[in-house]
This record gives C-alpha cells, structure tokens and sequence, in this order.
C-alpha cells in the first residue's frame, strides 16, 4: 500500500503520521511557512517589531542558558558572570520595550481582523506569561533584589491563593519555574503566534469606503471614495 | 440612497488578502534583527552593567541593629509580629485577605506551616548546648502559662522601646520583670551575630535546602530589608514594583500594578492585594478579549492611527 | 568587568501628587512613545519592483 492512499477501503486504517503531515502541510505549505513574498502594503518601520521581540527573547534565552551552565552564583563572583547576567538583563528590557511597541501597533492596526483572534489572543498571552517569567528570574537573583521582591511579591500571591503551590520565597521552585517552565510555555506561545501570522498572513489595511448600497467592497481593497470612514 | 449597512463582521472581508506582493526576505530580515538587537544588547552591557546589590543575612541585622533584632524576636515569640499573624498559607492565626466572600488565601489553607515561637526562637535556642543557664531558661519559659508568657514579653517589649546598644552589639535595657527572656533573647542575638541562626533556620529540617522563606519571613518582620527598600524607593507606596536598585530602569512593564496601590481604597486597605489582582485579572482577560469588546476594538477605527500607518498603500490605491 | 557608566547611585525622581517616578523609568517608557511615533512615521525604504499578483 503506497504511503498516502486513500482507496475508500483504507480509511479505516489512514495512518495517523499521514492525517497529521496532511493537516499541517495543507495549513502551512512551504511557500506560506517560509514565504518569498509578502502583501504589498506591509510599508512601515511598526512591521519589524514582532522580530525585534523575537530577537530579543532569544539573545535573552541565549544569555540566560550561559548563566545556567555555571549555576545560580556564579555572576555574583566572576566579570564574565556579571557580563551575561548584565546581557541577560539588557536583553529582558529590549524583550519588552520592543514587544509593548509592537503591541501598540497591532491594536492600532486591529490587527485582530479577518479571522486573526487566535493571533491577538496568543500574543497577548505571551505578554502576559513573559511577566511572571520575569518575577521569577528577579527572585532567583540571590541578591538583595531577590530578597525584597519575594517577601513583597509574596503577599499578592497569597491574598490570590496561589502562594500555596508557587512560593516566591522557595528559591529552588522559582529557579525551576524561571529555567524551564514559564520559559517554555512563552516559546510555545510565541511560536503559535508565529505560526498563525504565516498562516493567516498579516492583516490588510481597513476599507476606506462609503457606507452605500452600491454593492460589496472590490476584493483588493481599493479605495473607492477618498477620506471617507471605513 | 444611502442605506445604513450593518456592520460586518470583518472577518470575511478582511481574511485575504487579494491584492499584489512584493519580494521579501524572511530569513535576512530576521538576521538583521537579530544582529541589531545583540548589537543594542552588548551596547548597553558594556556601558552600564547589572546591578547586584548584596543580600542582607540575619548575622548583618543582628550586629548593625540589634535592638530591632531582639524586638522581632520578641514578636515572633510572642506571636505578634506579621508573619505569626499572617494567615493562611503560613498558620491560622489570621484571617487572610478578602473581598466580600472570596477568601482564596483562607481556602487554599496552610501549605507552608511557620510556628514562629517554636521555629524562630525555642528550637534555634535548644541546638545551642553547653549552656545550663539558657537550657533552664526555656524550660521555665516552656512550663509558665501563656498569660505569664505574655507578660513577661509584653514588658521586655515596651523596654525594648528604650534599649542601647552595648558593648559587642548586645542590646542593654532597665530592669524589669521579664522572667527567662532577657537570657534567651542574649542568647539568640549571640548566636545570629556568630551565622548560626541564617544556616539553622535553613537547614532545621533537611542538609539539602533550597527554601529560604523562614529566613526571610523573619527578616522581613523586622526593619532591616525595608530600610534598604526605602533608601532605594522600593516600598509599595513609591512606585516600588516599577523600580530597580541603583539607577538602573525597573519593570516599566509594571506600572498598571503598581499604579493601583498609590491610590485610595487600595492604598488604605488591608485587602490591597487581592482587590489589585482581581482587577489585574479581570483588564488581563479584557486584554486577551479586546477582539470581542465592543468599543474597545473600535477604538482603531475611531482614531485613526492606521491612516499613517498604510499611508502608502493608500496613496497608491487613490493613484 | 566595570561599566563604563557606574548606576550604582540613587536617581533622581519626578514627583507629583502620588505621581513618582524614576528618571530611568520615565526615560524608557518616553522612547517607547518616541521609538513608537517614529515607527509609523518614518518612511519604509520600498523597492521599485513592480507588484505581482498572489504568488
């Protein structure tokens, strides 16, 4: 039986490798996962800070993976240990200020349009997972900071009854939660989220229309009456 | 005529776009970015560093403020000081913070049990051996009853108010009726001011130990992490959340959080925390869902930002 | 491994009613506003290739 055969006999017995390699490949072929072209109005400077975010997240990773070999103490005694540390941290406030950037231009975009929830819905969550990301490696510091933020933190953990199972003040457990899990779930997000721009491409600019009976928009978007609402 | 269409759902009219393209380069352009963001990254390591200011230990307290040392003692024998009358996830000795019904600290119960009297001064003092007097000491405080008790604290208490530091950072005061407590008070600041106390309330159960909320609970009861914090514009009440040691930016990313405590009910109430994480919560799943709010997502459309944004392309649209 | 730059010291501070706030804070959040303004209006280099249809 070849690979791939869908004689009505087979059905029962469709491979699950080829269901999953057909459903992906039908959502994402080559050209649209790794596209030469792109849509004619992506003209601005706002469109190159989502991979400024990503760039940022994985010099942070980069740094942050360097600070791991040597363990949670090694930047307090060593330069080249407070040079990543310092690239670490650097490359956490590039993460955001290039991210909340890249926010506001997608809001201001609606960039949610078209079917686009998902992507929104994503790139929000992975914002607001990369913040308790952050907690966490404030509280893993082992420094002064660490001590503060997690005696403080820790009352807003409480009151919402999570301190219960996440403890700011547990060293291990936020080192764990800063090293792999919260890291790992912003990677999944952020790769969802990449994945569904390649998808369902980025979202066209608004109709400037008339809002008449004259008949649907055309289908590219051309403007059919000047400075008008869309 | 002109007919007041019903508002589309734009999902079908924005899907796909239909329109021309042009050449891009995915693969460079991700390059690039990633190069001039390690370049940014570099920049500013090289120029400013990282900031790593040192933790403060029970030992350093104990020796540059032994009075406040001793007083936080005292409390947490007594079980009067903050983390005694906590709550829930530490003891049930509080009622925990709420908001109308909701009480999630009380429900999710005591994970993490703290006796503060028993694990901040009783069992410190009985590892200390070779000392009869303090050994007798305990034993007589253990055996009064809990009025007793309280008396003889509730006094060492108030005269701490007016205690000197003496010679060798001991901490002297009038005399008084406190019972044992002066001798197991000396006792305790001698062994913090010799590193016991840090290792023992972080090892009292186990060699490997990576938890240090005991040590920093009773730290954090006393004065000596808030005087740093204030010095630095850490507290609550200054915007701390936001801020960083030094010069160095914070977490500007923090400023809604924060925000809520610098103003009234929150920065009155003793349910401060869970009134912001409620509200926090609730802007944090409207953030999610803006695509479905009803005049938040037509906020883009309102004002229209996205006019210069694709000003291109509709300029070339117009042509 | 010095910095060139020592932060190490207290900042300074803008304060306004319950409004307070670092300089290194307030300078970060204003280039986020500025870095944002220029991002939209500072023109994207096109090429001057012509448009094709959906490829």
């Amino acid at each position: 039986m070849s690979v791939g055969s869908h004689t009505p006999g087979s059905r029962e017995r469709r491979s699950w490798t080829v269901a999953v390699r057909e459903r992906a490949v039908g959502a994402l072929p080559p050209e649209k996962l790794l596209a030469d072209k792109q849509p004619s109005y992506v003209s601005s400077w706002i469109y190159v800070f989502g991979v400024l975010s990503i760039a940022a997240l994985l010099i942070c990773i980069a740094s942050g993976l360097v600070l791991t070999l040597k363990g949670p103490a090694w930047w307090h005694y060593t330069g080249v240990g407070l040079f990543f540390n310092s690239m670490h941290l650097w490359a956490t406030e590039l993460f955001f200020f290039f991210l909340v950037i890249h926010l506001w231009g997608k809001f201001w975009m609606a960039a949610w349009r078209g079917g686009r929830f998902k992507t929104w819905a994503t790139g929000a969550l992975a914002f607001l997972v990369s913040i308790p990301t952050a907690l966490t490696g404030y509280v893993s510091q082992q420094n002064f900071d660490a001590q503060w933020i997690s005696t403080q933190a820790k009352d807003a953990m409480n009151a919402a009854g999570i301190g219960s199972f996440f403890n700011l003040t547990n060293f291990g457990q936020m080192y764990s939660y800063h090293v792999l899990i919260l890291p790992g779930v912003v990677i999944f997000l952020v790769v969802v989220h990449v994945l569904l721009v390649r998808k369902r491409g980025v979202v066209p600019p608004f109709e400037v229309r008339k809002t008449t009976a004259d008949g649907p928009p055309g289908p590219d978007g051309r403007q059919t009456e000047s400075g008008l609402k869309p | 005529m002109i007919r007041r269409r019903r508002r589309p759902l734009d999902v079908d009219r924005y899907r796909e776009w239909k329109g021309g393209y042009r050449s891009y380069d995915l693969i460079k352009e991700f390059s690039i970015a990633l190069g001039v963001v390690l370049a940014i990254t570099l920049l500013l390591t090289v120029l400013f560093s990282s900031p790593d200011a040192k933790p403060s230990t029970i030992r350093q307290w104990s020796r540059s403020d032994p009075v406040d040392f001793v007083t936080t003692a005292v409390s947490e024998l007594n079980g009067t000081s903050g983390t005694a009358t906590y709550g829930p996830p530490y003891n049930h000795n509080g009622p925990g913070q709420h908001e109308w019904f909701i009480n999630p600290q009380k429900w999710l119960g005591v994970s993490h049990p703290i006796n503060t009297s028993r694990d901040y001064v009783l069992a410190p003092l009985a590892s200390i051996t070779g000392q009869p007097r303090l050994k007798s000491a305990i034993a007589t405080y253990e055996a009064a009853s809990s009025k007793q008790q309280t008396a003889w604290t509730g006094a060492y208490s108030s005269a701490l108010g007016k205690a000197k530091v003496g010679p060798g950072d001991s901490v002297t005061l009038s005399q008084g009726s406190y019972g044992p407590v002066p001798t197991m008070m000396n006792s305790l600041l001698t062994l913090a001011q010799a590193g016991g106390l840090d290792g023992a309330l972080l090892t009292s159960k186990h060699f490997y130990q990576t938890d240090y909320t005991k040590p920093l609970l009773f730290m954090a009861d006393g004065s000596v992490l808030a005087n740093r914090a204030q010095a630095e514009h850490l507290l609550g009440n200054q915007w701390g959340m936001m801020n960083e040691t030094g010069s160095y930016p914070g977490q500007s990313w923090l400023w809604l959080y924060t925000f809520w405590y610098q103003i009234k009910p929150f920065s009155t109430s003793a349910n401060a925390d869970i009134l912001v994480m409620t509200i926090m919560g609730v802007l944090s799943l409207a953030f999610i869902l803006v695509p479905l709010i009803p005049g938040v997502r037509d906020v883009p459309r309102w004002i229209p930002v996205y006019r210069l944004i694709w000003r291109d392309h509709y300029r070339a649209s117009a042509g | 491994m010095a910095a060139i730059f020592n932060l190490n010291h207290h900042p300074g501070y803008v304060h306004w009613h319950f409004f307070l706030m670092s300089w290194p804070n307030i300078i970060v959040i204003v280039a986020m506003l500025v870095v944002f303004a220029l991002a939209i209006a500072i023109p994207f280099p096109r090429s001057h290739e012509p448009t094709e249809q959906r490829p």
